[in-house]
């Protein structure tokens, strides 16, 4: 059993406002172990997410990142971090730089985190470019995007092409974790089946463990090993994602799957 | 696609005439103008003449050339107060659109305050302090805008701010620093472009305001404004005196506001690439 | 008499781009239709057109007849708006997918509804209020009188499709359109929501127009659906038989993707469940 890469313990998380959003939330994220995040608006799912990402702070309680707390303020961990925790996130139309060619926008974590620089020690500004632009276009290539997408601009893309471009962007690096926020819920449901399997072809082939953000089930049941039911704030359940859906124990996780919109049993 | 496209930038085009035609005169007034501004060269109010080709003033000055140095002022006072209002404003503003809670607020308060506050009211209390002069009148100017271009700028870097690209941006690593010069100004600016643009049409017109009180340069230097104010009594025998200031504070506003309609249409994205 | 009856229903930009191109289609009284298709498919844009609710830009022609079952239908096509605004509501009413552009945010809920009973039913007074407490009622508004009194946006998203759902339904029209009633809504909440719209249109005996881009929610509702793409509609019929031999390729993509997702379901539904058998 190896160490989980991310982790919570009892974590808690206000607003300034005093709200509380989550209490004692207690999860791991291991390697290879897809989890899902489930749960409606105000569950606070999207809160781990970026509690989990560092953007957020916990009010109480600690994030563990490869077994050491989670601590940006020191470079050389947040750099570290950076590089292994990618984000992709529901609206393909908020996530891309409108501004920004395709090319740039996926070079972001390379170039910002210095990946570019370390591979190319000695190397010139051009080697570094030639770099940069090499692994652009492997990055495309394996979210099925053509090469010459690079010189683009976002507006030039659909919902679905979009989203393909954030996951390069997330993937660009070679990270282990990819936190995922309602990566399909923006799409159209043949769209979605198309990024769906994208995803899991990553995971697959990338060594990449997918941490989703979700309120469809069917999503969750289609990508994650494991899932972890939110309400209001509280995990209510949590386990391998056959046993959650296929024996809930809350009656909320019931509720949710009885909720479920189903196609007619021909 | 390129009807419309002629269509969107025809209003760019007008107003590029408009300003560039006073723009051009003031250029000119830099090295000729028909005669000296304070000579007395002809009769007083005398009427079109190949000689002088608005006329003359109650004082016998040259009305073309002296129209020609108001282009000259008005441009100036575009320029310099457009300068003064777009450091000022974006700093501010990005500091505010980036600070949270009691210090935005604060911030915030303090545009409002100045916005609130007549640029004319300002100008008195500067020109009481350093004396009537262009100088007086661009800084006065240039402060009221700020305001203006802080509280726009601020809003737009919250605007940017909450999108998810900035997070993905942070999520790589990437520094605040770069986050301002790479994705927030390029989204913002083009927005700001167009207020820029905008104020500077009005803010020729506030400054033929301060001259008209005597707030502006003082004589013999012919601001619009003054020259407007020198036509006031005289305005039913030499109308012309009247009229050649009036319209061409008319043309520079609405040149700038078209030229910034047309900005705005360039500046969209969507419509830059499609061709 | 039909409620509906669309003929060659074409709608056309100023670009010339058609947004809706050729759609036919009608509903019979009490009868039942899902409209389903992706985002751009023009469904939106045919149900704007049933209430004579397209931006005046847009270029329309063809034929569409709207009537409540008793009277001689009209045509909605190039009506005055004055005709337009007696037959919105009262013949045929639309429950749109964000309540809160229904709803007037300055208004609490109890003025809102009162305006248009007071308008059809000429209530006044403390009759005009039950009216209102029973209309709030009848969409299982569980303190009717707690969501009279509030605005919009102190309530929750499905209370406000709710209190949307009980204006549409004020003026007893013949007809109501849903345009993706539930895609803002959570999953639980979805669900009651589909129930209520059931179980009031069968009281009623209203005509549906239930548009959606998701399968599995409009067979909670109708078996009798049409797809649309691009503007046309390139399948019709019962959504059973669609499902399970869809003719056009674009139905079978959609048709594929949804049984994907629903399988993925089933399979995690059920291996559990054999495990504790096993």
């Amino acid at each position: 059993m190896t160490s989980p890469i991310l982790e919570t313990r009892n974590l808690n998380f206000s607003y300034n406002s005093g709200v509380p959003i989550l209490h004692d939330v207690n999860i791991s994220i291991t390697k290879g172990q897809n989890v899902g995040l489930v749960g409606e608006s105000g569950s606070g799912k999207s809160t781990v997410l970026r509690l989990l990402l560092g953007i957020y702070r916990p009010t109480q309680g600690h994030i563990l990142f490869a077994g050491e707390e989670l601590a940006l303020r020191n470079r050389e961990q947040a750099r570290r971090f950076r590089s292994q925790v990618q984000v992709v996130f529901q609206d393909p139309y908020s996530s891309l730089d409108p501004r920004q060619r395709i090319d740039q926008l996926i070079a972001e974590p390379l170039r910002s985190l210095g990946i570019a620089r370390d591979a190319n020690v000695g190397g010139s500004r051009a080697n570094i470019r030639d770099w940069m632009e090499n692994e652009v276009v492997e990055a495309l290539k394996s979210v099925g995007l053509p090469a010459d997408s690079a010189r683009r601009y976002p507006d030039e893309f659909s919902g679905g092409q979009r989203q393909r471009i954030a996951i390069a962007r997330a993937i660009v690096c070679k990270p282990q974790v990819l936190l995922a926020d309602e990566p399909v819920s923006a799409l159209d449901v043949s769209t979605r089946v198309r990024v769906i399997e994208l995803i899991a072809e990553l995971g697959a082939t990338k060594d990449l463990t997918i941490v989703m953000v979700s309120h469809d089930l069917a999503v969750v049941a289609a990508l994650c090993k494991q899932s972890i039911v939110l309400e209001k704030g509280f995990v209510v359940e949590q386990g391998l994602t056959a046993s959650v859906l296929g024996a809930p124990s809350h009656a909320y996780t019931q509720r949710l799957i009885e909720s479920l919109p189903r196609l007619p049993v021909n | 696609m390129s009807t419309t496209k002629k269509e969107r930038s025809a209003p760019l085009i007008i107003g590029c005439i408009l300003v560039g035609f006073i723009t051009s005169m003031a250029l000119i007034s830099l090295f000729w103008t028909p005669y000296s501004v304070g000579d007395m060269t002809g009769d007083r109010l005398g009427p079109l003449s190949s000689d002088h080709w608005l006329g003359t003033d109650k004082l016998g000055r040259d009305l073309l050339s002296r129209v020609m140095i108001g282009a000259r002022i008005a441009i100036t006072v575009g320029f310099a107060s457009v300068f003064i209002g777009a450091i000022l404003g974006v700093i501010f503003g990005l500091i505010a659109g980036f600070a949270q809670r009691w210090v935005d607020e604060s911030f915030s308060a303090m545009f409002d305050i100045l916005i609130a506050f007549p640029t004319l009211l300002l100008a008195m209390l500067i020109v009481a302090a350093r004396g009537a002069s262009l100088t007086s009148a661009i800084i006065a100017i240039g402060f009221g805008m700020s305001a203006i271009v802080a509280r726009l700028t601020r809003l737009l870097v919250k605007r940017v701010l909450a999108k998810d690209f900035i997070t993905a941006s942070r999520a790589s690593g990437t520094s605040w620093m770069r986050i301002i010069l790479v994705h927030v100004l390029p989204n913002i600016w083009p927005t700001l472009i167009v207020t820029f643009a905008l104020q500077f049409g009005f803010a020729g017109l506030t400054e033929a305001s301060l001259s008209y009180l005597g707030l502006g340069a003082p004589p013999p230097n012919a601001s619009w404004g003054s020259l407007l104010q020198e036509a006031q009594a005289t305005v039913l025998i030499s109308p012309v005196a009247a009229i050649a200031p009036g319209l061409l504070l008319v043309c520079l506003v609405i040149g700038m506001n078209m030229v910034a309609d047309g900005l705005r249409d360039v500046a969209d994205p969507t419509l830059r690439r499609s061709r | 008499m039909k409620i509906v009856d669309v003929q060659n229903l074409c709608v056309e930009t100023v670009e010339g781009s058609k947004v809706v191109s050729e759609v036919s289609f009608s509903i019979e009284p009490g009868a039942r239709l899902g409209l389903i298709g992706e985002s751009g498919s023009g469904k939106s844009m045919t149900a704007l057109a049933i209430m004579g609710l397209l931006p005046a830009e847009l270029k329309v022609s063809g034929s569409l007849l709207l009537g409540n079952g008793k009277d001689q239908p009209v045509q909605i096509l190039g009506a005055p708006e004055k005709m337009l605004n007696r037959i919105r509501g009262t013949v045929a009413s639309i429950v749109f997918q964000e309540p809160l552009t229904a709803l007037d945010p300055l208004m609490k809920i109890g003025r809102q509804l009162s305006e248009p009973l007071r308008r059809w039913q000429g209530l006044t007074g403390d009759a005009l209020n039950d009216a209102v407490l029973s209309a709030l009622a009848e969409v299982r508004i569980n303190k009717p009188e707690r969501i009279a009194a509030s605005y919009p946006y102190e309530i929750s998203g499905g209370e406000r499709q709710r209190a949307a759902i009980a204006m549409a339904l004020a003026c007893e029209p013949a007809l109501l359109i849903a345009d993706e009633p539930t895609t803002a809504l959570d999953v639980t909440v979805q669900a009651e929501v589909l129930t209520l719209l059931d179980a009031v249109v069968s009281n009623r005996g209203m005509s549906l127009l239930f548009i959606s881009h998701d399968l599995a929610v409009v067979s909670r509702i109708t078996d009798h659906v049409l797809v649309m793409k691009d503007g046309s509609v390139v399948e019709s019929g019962s959504l059973r038989d669609i499902l399970q031999d869809p003719q056009h390729p674009y139905t079978r993509d959609l048709v594929t993707s949804a049984k994907e997702l629903d399988k993925a379901l089933d399979i995690a539904l059920a291996t559990e469940k054999n495990i504790g058998i096993g």
